[in-house]
């Protein structure tokens, strides 16, 4: 545990270049199909102010008749004032920052239930596969684990509409919702719902509760809960067999003859002492699922219609809206590193071997 | 035929000497590639207080022994087929033949829910008796947790009697301070020590006063320094006090049960002054292993400490809990040529000083001269050879045990060519039969196609039939 | 005297081919990864077959889903149509085995060659160190923190959204991983005895990296392979089931026979079912192979 204050301020700067990097391909990427398309994408349909005006105006903005260096720098300044682009698509139009503020909360409503499943089914699973190896018990859950790998995310979810949908499954089921995060007849005429945007948190599960209206967040909840097993599915699989792996591993290791012999329980044996430092390789393994997890819950929320940055990215994409696309792979971006830090982090933290 | 021999020799010793006895142990493996039988047949007993080494090279057999010993044989796979093991006279072991069915395709199944419950349930009432340390000390300490904790884990699990008890008489003490200072001031510290001492046994010192009557001040600087310890000492609160009676009566109506199920997690106002209590009990441990600054060692990880410091935790932690024996499965030979030196005087002290068994198991006969009382020779799960270390090494009766002795290069005689035994160790899987050392001994006769019987000699016992002769002469 | 010699010597077998046959035989030690082996043959077979020959089961082309608008909505299975047909009136048997064809040797050629390059980028930056590999390592940073799917939208977008384009998009985002791991291998061989050897007895630099590193990392990156041929292949369908393909309609492709169904979905679920079904069993059989790959090579088994 020294020098771990080191170790974090070293990790962070790591983020902070990557994230450079990424505004660095962004940058690119906008440019390589030419000028005009880098002006379209500033370009507000909304504005009063006509269009070869506009352009002239973000023409001299930008420096476009710079060399690319500026331009990046430009570029930066310009994002980090909130000028991201404007956004046309179906679902939405307008700035992307305002499409950002209206999407991304449902997306991290969506994840953060599908991470928790994925944490605590998974681990849990993982265990139990561990500790009665090669049973039967154990052979299910490999079976599991490997469909959760083979299945693609899309097909799982639809298939999950159909059978939700149909009466296949018993009437009560029935009336899980397919599509959406909420009931939209449930919303009409809040007071701290206006535009899409749920005010004081944005999120909509935590507003309703904070303004006791209980029947609108459980209506959010039920609409999460397909979804979030659909986008869980593919990562749970992940999970289960490096926690199965590493379980395993840890339980051959020669303290746990020593635990043993000074008479704990095995219960406790492997509660305190084999979990404990099993954690620590799937800590890492779940930094290095998110990037799949999150290709998942684009896919996912496309097919539930589920109004997050997700299925966004995938209209901006068919509707070939650049600005939409660079947008949204910069959130996915920005998330993607912050949940890297947050698990090395925590890493840092757990195993007591690191040293500075 | 064998058994008649030994039982002769143990009769010889006095019963109440002995105490552990293994009688005619089987073990076996099962694996995927067939029944291994790692012991085949072992007759031995130790006495107390004495140390007891096992010698053999790899694959003889000495590290299942110990395992069996303990019963940390690898569940589903490794059961005790034949044989009994007696501690004290009481039975420990457990056969599981009866636990196993055979499929075909040699592939054998051992119903694993079941032995592993048996397993656990049976161990509990041998682990205060035997304890052990493992061989390589860098993987023996669970990494993620500090060494005190790793140390009152097993302190307050399996000993609990213990600490009330020294937690109470503690208390005595604090009621009684006006009484001990009063004779402190008249009497001086000599009598102080002794009166303590009588009355509540060398644990009933407290920390604090143990260490100034252990410093070196002035008389009259200790007297006020310990009388203001004294002082000091609050007695504990009366409900407190009542618990803890009442918890030493529970624990008094088991008969060897640690206090389990279902309190592993220690809270409450109780259980930390019994964790306290198990702090202060781990630094002396830690002290009587000769450990250097224990107050940072107990604050430390397993990783931050060196290889010597890690295996003296390790027989901290085995001596903890006052076990009858203390097995020690090849502990010095991760170590440095210096660090084995301390570590081997150590135990020899511990033997001394507290009267602790010890077997020890290792591969080098020079550490098998230094520290054992008496040797067992094994080879290929069977034991050729047992007697007082230096009969066996100045008088080896057995030829295997003559070949040890050859192959160890001695700084003395300047050799060449370096010996080793001709031949190879048998496989396990299918075991010759008759004597295992036949192929590679340079005696074998026909006789040797059978198994040959135990030998008593001179009070030595040995596996060969070379000796068959002197058997009826004597 | 020759005769001795003959029958005395055995056959000389290469080392190379002996650690073959012995990977074989543990392959099929257990049912799920000779189950993988034989799925993997199954697919590749096919796709072979209707690259060269699909004649054989009576197609005449390959490249082409050919719709029905005269009878555009999905037809249950029946003897006349084994799998049904989809939205634009396509019969999905045949659909079916194209989008096969297309699928698995796309995959092979995204595998591939993100293979190659990935390989030699983290060998090379594994070798040299210092600040070719910390730079090597940043960017493949960069490219960690974005999800596949989505960088995979951002390049396909500006290079277009032909099948060609796809598939460069999927190289580009799919060779860090195996940079990462031959970068990893190379770090660990590196101070392994033979390579100093090979360096000391002048072997150029370029020749101890082929003949000695790059073999050693061979066991893991045929491993990350076939894995990420279930992946890849996933990949694909899930961007093809977003709408990527726009400028080619009727590219035979599981993704988009799925993407067809998806209307159609609750009334008519033999539209999604069989492609489906053809993808996972794809995804599951290179899952099990390379899971029975990784444990053939475990240095545990082959002893």
């Amino acid at each position: 545990m020294k020098g771990t204050y080191q170790l974090v301020a070293k990790r962070i700067i790591y983020a902070i270049i990557t994230l450079f990097g990424l505004t660095v391909i962004t940058f690119i990427l906008s440019h390589a199909g030419g000028e005009s398309m880098v002006i379209s994408t500033y370009l507000n349909p909304q504005s009063p102010v006509p269009i070869s005006i506009q352009e002239r105006n973000l023409e001299a903005e930008f420096h476009l008749n710079q060399p690319l260096y500026v331009q990046y720098l430009y570029y930066i300044s310009g994002l980090i004032h909130g000028q991201w682009g404007y956004t046309k698509t179906p679902i939405f139009s307008g700035p992307v920052i305002t499409a950002i503020e209206y999407f991304l909360p449902n997306t991290i409503e969506l994840s953060v239930l599908a991470v928790l499943i994925i944490i605590v089914l998974g681990i849990r699973l993982g265990l139990i596969s561990a500790v009665r190896r090669d049973g039967s018990v154990d052979n299910l859950i490999r079976i599991v684990s490997f469909l959760g790998v083979a299945l693609p995310a899309f097909w799982v979810g639809l298939l999950l509409q159909e059978a939700f949908a149909s009466n296949l499954v018993s009437p009560f089921l029935n009336r899980l919702p397919l599509t959406g995060n909420v009931s939209n007849s449930l919303m009409i005429g809040l007071s701290w719902y206006q535009n899409g945007i749920s005010y004081p948190t944005h999120f909509i599960f935590i507003d309703a509760i904070i303004h006791g209206d209980f029947q609108v967040a459980a209506s959010n909840f039920i609409h999460l809960i397909l979804p979030a097993i659909t986008v869980a599915f593919t990562s749970l699989a992940v999970v289960i067999r490096m926690t199965r792996s590493s379980t395993i591993d840890a339980m051959q290791q020669e303290y746990i003859k020593t635990v043993r012999i000074k008479g704990i329980p095995e219960k406790y044996v492997i509660k305190y002492h084999a979990q404990k430092n099993a954690m620590i390789p799937v800590v890492t393994v779940i930094g290095i699922m998110f990037a799949t997890f999150l290709s998942g819950v684009v896919l996912v929320e496309y097919v539930f219609s589920y109004p997050g940055i997700g299925g966004w990215i995938v209209q901006a994409f068919i509707a070939d809206n650049l600005a939409g696309i660079m947008g949204a792979n910069l959130v996915f971006g920005i998330i993607l590193v912050t949940v890297n830090i947050v698990v090395d982090i925590i890493y840092l933290f757990l195993d007591p071997r690191i040293k500075y | 035929m064998t058994r008649r021999n030994l039982n002769d020799l143990v009769t010889q010793e006095s019963e109440a000497d002995i105490i552990l006895e293994v009688k005619n142990l089987n073990v076996h493996f099962f694996t995927r590639r067939g029944e291994i039988k790692a012991i085949r047949g072992i007759n031995f007993y130790v006495k107390r207080g004495e140390v007891l080494g096992i010698v053999g090279e790899s694959g003889s057999g000495k590290s299942v022994t110990a395992l069996t010993l303990v019963d940390l044989l690898p569940s589903g796979i490794g059961c005790i087929t034949e044989g009994d093991i007696l501690l004290n006279g009481e039975r420990i072991s457990d056969t599981y033949k009866k636990e196993y069915r055979i499929i075909r395709r040699k592939k054998v199944k051992l119903s694993q829910k079941r032995t592993s419950r048996k397993v656990s349930n049976h161990v509990q009432n041998i682990r205060g008796h035997i304890s052990m340390i493992f061989q390589d000390p860098l993987t023996s300490l669970d990494p993620l947790y500090k060494v005190k904790a790793q140390m009152i884990e097993s302190i307050m699990y399996n000993n609990r009697k213990m600490l009330i008890k020294r937690i109470l008489e503690k208390d005595d003490i604090k009621k009684n301070k006006k009484d001990l200072v009063e004779l402190l001031n008249f009497k001086g510290i000599q009598a102080f020590s002794e009166k303590i001492t009588n009355l509540y046994g060398p644990d009933g010192f407290h920390q604090e006063l143990l260490m100034i009557e252990n410093s070196s001040i002035g008389e009259t600087e200790k007297k006020t320094r310990i009388v203001k310890a004294l002082h000091a000492l609050e007695p504990l609160d009366k409900h407190i006090i009542d618990s803890l009676n009442n918890q030493l009566n529970n624990l008094r109506k088991k008969v060897w049960r640690p206090n389990n199920s279902k309190k592993y997690r220690f809270t409450g106002k109780i259980n930390r002054i019994l964790l306290q209590e198990a702090e202060l009990y781990s630094i002396e441990l830690l002290e009587l292993v000769d450990m250097p600054h224990p107050d940072k060692v107990m604050e430390s990880y397993p990783h931050e400490l060196s290889g010597g410091m890690k295996q003296r935790v390790m027989i901290a932690l085995g001596v903890a809990n006052k076990p009858d024996i203390l097995i020690a499965d090849e502990p010095t030979t991760a170590l440095d040529v210096i660090t084995q030196y301390q570590i081997l005087y150590l135990l020899k002290t511990l033997n001394q000083k507290l009267g602790l068994t010890i077997i020890f198991i290792t591969h080098d006969l020079g550490v098998m001269a230094a520290i054992a009382d008496r040797i067992l020779v094994m080879y290929a799960g069977k034991i050729s050879e047992i007697g007082p270390t230096k009969y066996i090494l100045s008088e080896p009766l057995h030829p295997y045990t003559r070949g040890l002795l050859q192959s160890a290069p001695s700084i003395s005689n300047k050799q060449v060519d370096l010996y080793s035994i001709p031949g190879q160790v048998p496989d396990l899987l299918n075991p010759p039969n008759g004597c295992s050392f036949a192929n590679r001994c340079s005696f074998a006769t026909e006789r040797c196609r059978n198994d040959p019987p135990t030998f008593n000699i001179k009070g030595r016992t040995v596996n060969c039939w070379l000796y068959e002769v002197k058997e009826n002469e004597s | 005297m020759i005769e001795e010699i003959n029958k005395g010597s055995r056959k000389f077998q290469s080392p190379r081919w002996v650690s073959i046959k012995l990977t074989l035989k543990l392959l099929f030690r257990t049912p799920t990864s000779a189950a993988g082996f034989v799925i993997m043959l199954f697919y590749i077979g096919t796709a072979l077959i209707m690259q060269f020959a699909p004649g054989l089961i009576g197609i005449s082309d390959p490249g082409y889903m050919p719709p029905n608008f005269s009878n555009p909505f999905p037809i249950p299975p029946s003897i006349k149509y084994p799998f049904g047909t989809t939205y634009p009136g396509i019969n999905l048997f045949p659909a079916v085995f194209k989008a096969i064809r297309i699928d698995v040797f796309s995959a092979i050629a995204i595998v591939g060659a993100g293979a190659i390059i990935g390989t030699l980028i983290g060998v090379v930056s594994g070798y040299k160190g210092k600040s070719v590999d910390q730079v090597m390592m940043r960017i493949t940073d960069i490219f960690f923190s974005l999800p596949f799917l989505v960088l995979a939208m951002a390049i396909g977008f500006i290079l277009g959204r032909t099948l060609n384009d796809i598939i460069i998009a999927l190289i580009i985002v799919w060779w860090p991983i195996y940079a990462r791991l031959t970068r990893g291998q190379t770090l660990y061989l590196k101070n392994e005895l033979y390579v100093k050897y090979s360096m000391l007895s002048g072997n150029s630099t370029i020749k101890t990296l082929f003949k000695h590193i790059v073999p050693n990392t061979i066991t893991p990156v045929l491993v990350q392979m076939s894995v990420d041929m279930a992946n890849v292949i996933l990949a694909i369908a899930g961007l093809y089931f977003i709408g990527f393909a726009a400028t080619s309609p009727y590219l035979p492709e599981l993704g988009s026979l799925i993407s067809y169904g998806f209307p159609f979905a609750l009334t008519a679920p033999w539209t999604i079912l069989y492609p489906g079904l053809f993808l996972l069993m794809f995804a599951l059989g290179m899952n099990l192979f390379g899971d029975g790959l990784r444990d053939a090579f475990n240095p545990k088994y082959r002893s």
